[in-house]
């Protein structure tokens, strides 16, 4: 094996020690005679290797397994009891728009009537005292007591 | 990680939160640490670790007893490390690697001083940041945890070359990034 060779095992089955004995034995003699790999195979084990061999472990906090029980919990719990008084968020927002718009039109409808009756009323009005400045006798008793009345009197 | 039994895995499935605390116990310290390797920050690995065990909670009913039942943890545990790595990434932009590191403070007292005080932890941190979360994975699940190839390749559902060949890539940059150090300190 080449120093080429070498160099592409040593980063990986070498180090990882995957490599069967035989070819094992054939890179330790080959790093023994060979002062370039062998400096390279020390900077790798110091580098990229040493690092992780004392990195040891963190202890996981409590808080983590607490969050994922009540997160889980929370999830899974039934329904409120005051769920079945309460309709779902959705179907009570489609309720509240609704007979807010039911009101609205109700209100609207009640206006436009009474403003139609009140037209009516008024119309009514002007027509009869419209009448009486005529001094029209087919209006009626009240116009014709009326004009009995201008009659005597003026 | 101790020997999880199936029956405890079958009343976790069926909802069993005791059972599901069981599993909790024996797999959740090397998840965290693997979260706190892939994501290199303790609050990302906290949020990391809580969105695994929800998403390993949601998915036991469809784990099928074929592979090993760490091996199916290890790859939900790094696609989810992954994951919130790459969204706080694209979110904060809050990657700071290792050059810029070295190029606003150098090889700084502080720096150095920082790494000696809480020894190889700040280095392991620092170096590992000069590696994506992908070499990343491999690194620790080799490195740390002591994978086999074999079950990195399983765990990661990437084959065998492409386990060597990340891992020559994250040592090839581990390297580099030593010798750098090095020098800058002399």
């Amino acid at each position: 094996m080449n120093c080429k060779e070498i160099k592409e095992i040593l980063f990986t089955d070498y180090l990882d020690m995957q490599l069967d004995s035989q070819i094992m034995e054939q890179v330790r003699k080959h790093l023994d005679g060979c002062p370039g790999c062998r400096k390279l195979e020390e900077e790798l084990r110091l580098q990229a290797v040493a690092p992780f061999k004392n990195a040891g472990n963190e202890r996981v906090p409590d808080s983590v397994w607490f969050g994922i029980r009540e997160q889980l919990l929370e999830r899974d719990k039934p329904q409120e009891r005051f769920s079945k008084f309460f309709l779902p968020r959705p179907a009570l927002a489609f309720a509240t728009v609704s007979i807010a718009i039911i009101l609205v039109v109700a209100a609207v409808t009640r206006y436009n009537l009474e403003k139609g009756q009140m037209r009516e009323y008024f119309t009514e009005q002007l027509d009869f005292y419209s009448s009486l400045n005529n001094g029209d006798d087919d209006t009626g008793s009240v116009s014709g007591t009326g004009s009995l009345a201008e009659s005597y009197l003026f | 990680m101790e020997e999880i039994t199936r029956d405890i895995i079958e009343r976790a499935a069926g909802g069993d939160m005791d059972a599901f605390e069981v599993i909790y116990k024996a797999a959740s310290g090397f998840v965290f640490n693997l979260a706190l390797r892939i994501t290199n920050s303790r609050p990302d690995a906290e949020e990391t670790t809580q969105d695994i065990f929800i998403r390993i909670y949601d998915n036991l009913k469809r784990f099928e007893f074929r592979s090993s039942f760490k091996t199916w943890i290890y790859r939900i545990a790094v696609n989810t490390a992954i994951n919130v790595y790459n969204r706080n990434i694209r979110n904060t932009g809050r990657r700071v690697d290792f050059d810029t590191i070295i190029e606003t403070h150098g090889y700084s007292p502080e720096i150095k001083e920082e790494a000696e005080k809480s020894e190889e932890k700040k280095m392991l941190s620092l170096l590992l940041t000069a590696l994506t979360p992908d070499h990343r994975a491999v690194i620790v699940l080799r490195e740390i945890e002591g994978l086999s190839y074999g079950e990195i390749s399983e765990a990661l559902k990437i084959n065998l070359n492409t386990v060597r060949s990340r891992l020559k890539r994250a040592r090839e940059i581990l390297l580099e990034r030593g010798k750098k150090a090095v020098a800058d300190e002399l």
